[in-house]
């Protein structure tokens, strides 16, 4: 890819504004709760478009468009099953819940509903896995800037951390979130030009359909065989393992997406943030996942365009989008691709870093190590450890460079965390009977369970270290960690259960505004019919179902 | 000016605005491309950029 000056003068003023952001949010930072709480001050559109664009990381936009190629419309799964409904249930259902208890973080509302343990076990492996996420996104940056432009793996990675360090240490996650939105414009700006460039060159949507086989352009059509899809995943498989557990297990407990939510003025905006944030969720889907197949049927059509290869001849399908920019976009409009595809990364490490520091700061330290600190105390300690986030980061990412194993790894222990969460979040808001030490051991038996059916099943040679002859043999590596989350979560489900029964539960006075049936239903009698959360939530639903049935 | 420069719609309405100026007077000089994408994806820009700056002075706590 070559750069002209324009390119780059494109570059550096994105990289003023996001410093400058930072810079005049600043003066605004007078206690830890500006510092990592944003005072609760934002308004509902900027919550709704950060709660968006903190998701919107280098997983979405690189990894979409190549899931795109690779699997065709199905892609949008993760979006129109595997995000919508999800967010929906977290507006209307737990919002409640995380706000009205005044929690100031996802594992401080797990120490209000249950215990100590409960909140030490999530806040630990919830500060492990943002702050190694942040590294793994920043070596794919790296590698990323390496491949596209020559930079040196050093100079990608301290001038990336570098500014993502500054503008979150001057303005905090006030900061943060205000980036966040500016990313998510430029993103959707800087990389639609791409499919009206793509779809005029291919002939348009009838031209597309053309150059794929049918199986590349349905969503559900081809679901009822797993051997019958690009994905080789089955509907039960998809149904429950993405559409509920994965799903349910991100959106509505990670605390990554959900602080954007918690920064809102009031309950209201707080529970229309998720449902705000679900609108361009759903159209999403044009932008990052049509790119993918447009370059497929590009590639079929012979012309002067054809999909990246890895060097043992296969397609490499993380390099569909920055190819297709490299391909079609002029000098000019190619800095601001370049750009967007830079603050897709900067966006998704800066969102895991101001988790990080929240739950570290007033989940692990103030929690274990220092109570009675004064608020000044705990704003020096939420600025250190941003700096401390951001170094762990940058060690992330070297190690990532030196173990590729350490990136699947990662992966699979995120998955192997987040799974059960849900099912204790499920039973701790839904279910009054569910105890502290059921939650506990609840969780502790889901991930052990999520490690043992990964060693004693395999897909793609990957899982089976347990046995060696695996029980199962999955179809593909996507099937099997949805096999492993739906085991997961049903493993902390029913231990839940079991022991919630066998165990002594909290007084109900000591669970109000926790757990539903203890809690008074937020009053919106005052507001319009239009403007309620239910409302807004039957128009996403039912428009999401509209998709489905359009791409059916 | 500083006070501007605190509310973010006129922020993000600035920064689309210079990206698009460049775009768009890029475009006029030298675009190779037949769809013309400079001036298309600069003249989007610059509507977008407008929206944003006109919501802003729109909101009375940032007029003068």
């Amino acid at each position: 890819m070559h750069l002209t000056w324009i390119d780059y003068l494109i570059i550096a003023i994105y990289f003023v504004f996001v410093l400058g952001i930072g810079y005049f949010l600043k003066r605004k930072i007078k206690s830890s709760s500006d510092f990592l709480m944003s005072g609760r001050s934002i308004p509902l559109w900027i919550t709704s478009m950060a709660f968006v664009s903190a998701n919107l990381g280098a997983q979405e936009v690189i990894g979409m468009s190549a899931s795109g190629a690779k699997y065709g419309m199905m892609t949008s799964h993760f979006y129109w099953l595997g995000a919508i409904p999800a967010m929906v249930f977290l507006g209307i259902f737990m919002m409640p819940f995380y706000y009205g208890s005044k929690a100031r973080s996802v594992p401080e509302y797990l120490v209000l509903r249950f215990d100590e343990k409960t909140r030490g076990l999530n806040a630990l492996s919830f500060a492990a896995m943002t702050v190694f996420s942040s590294g793994v996104s920043l070596y794919a940056l790296a590698l990323l800037l390496k491949t596209l432009l020559g930079w040196s793996f050093e100079t990608s990675i301290m001038l990336s951390a570098g500014i993502v360090m500054v503008y979150t240490l001057l303005g905090g996650l006030t900061s943060a979130i205000y980036n966040e939105v500016l990313q998510f414009f430029l993103i959707v700006l800087g990389i639609a030009p791409l499919v009206y460039v793509g779809l005029h060159h291919v002939g348009g949507w009838e031209g597309m359909k053309a150059h794929l086989e049918p199986v590349m352009l349905h969503t559900w059509k081809y679901m009822g065989n797993a051997s019958d899809n690009p994905m080789n995943v089955d509907l039960y498989s998809m149904m429950m393992g993405l559409g509920f557990v994965l799903s349910f297990g991100y959106w509505c407990t990670d605390f990554l997406v959900v602080q954007r939510a918690m920064v809102a003025p009031d309950m209201a905006s707080a529970q229309k943030t998720p449902l705000i944030a679900a609108v361009p969720k759903m159209l999403l889907p044009f932008i990052v996942i049509l790119p993918g197949l447009i370059a497929v049927a590009l590639t079929r059509m012979g012309g002067d365009f054809t999909l990246p290869l890895k060097m043992d001849g296969r397609v490499d399908y993380d390099m569909t989008l920055p190819t297709m920019l490299s391909h079609f976009y002029p000098t000019g409009l190619l800095g601001v691709g370049l750009t967007a595809l830079m603050a897709s990364f900067m966006s998704g490490m800066a969102g895991n870093v101001t988790a990080f520091n929240s739950v570290w700061t007033y989940d692990i330290y103030q929690a274990y190590f220092n109570k009675n600190a004064s608020d000044d105390h705990y704003l020096r300690v939420g600025k250190m450890t941003t700096i401390i986030g951001i170094l762990i980061s940058v060690a992330t990412a070297y190690l990532a460079r030196s173990f590729n194993n350490i990136m699947d790894l990662l992966q699979l222990v995120f998955g192997f965390v987040n799974a059960p969460l849900f099912a204790t979040f499920l039973l701790g808001m839904f279910w009054k009977r569910t105890t502290s030490n059921g939650a506990f051991y609840g969780l502790l038996s889901g991930t052990f369970g999520a490690a043992v059916v990964h060693g004693i099943t395999s897909a793609e040679g990957k899982g089976g270290w347990l046995v060696s002859t695996p029980v199962h043999v999955f179809q593909s590596t996507m099937a099997q960690a949805f096999g492993i989350a739906i085991a997961s979560w049903t493993t902390c489900f029913i231990v839940t259960i079991l022991i919630s029964f066998v165990t002594k539960p909290k007084k109900d006075s000591e669970m109000v505004g926790l757990v539903y049936s203890l809690t008074a239903r937020p009053k919106a009698a005052k507001m319009a019919w239009y403007k309620r959360p239910a409302a807004l939530a039957a128009l996403v639903l039912i428009t999401t179902f509209i998709f489905n049935l359009i791409f059916y | 000016m500083e006070k501007r420069l605190s509310d973010l719609r006129f922020v993000i309405g600035l920064f689309f605005l210079i990206v698009s100026v460049i775009l768009i007077l890029k475009g006029m000089t030298d675009d190779p491309t037949p769809l013309h994408l400079n001036i298309f994806s600069g003249s989007i820009m610059l509507v977008f950029s407008i929206i944003m700056i006109t919501l802003h002075l729109m909101d009375k706590r940032y007029r003068i």
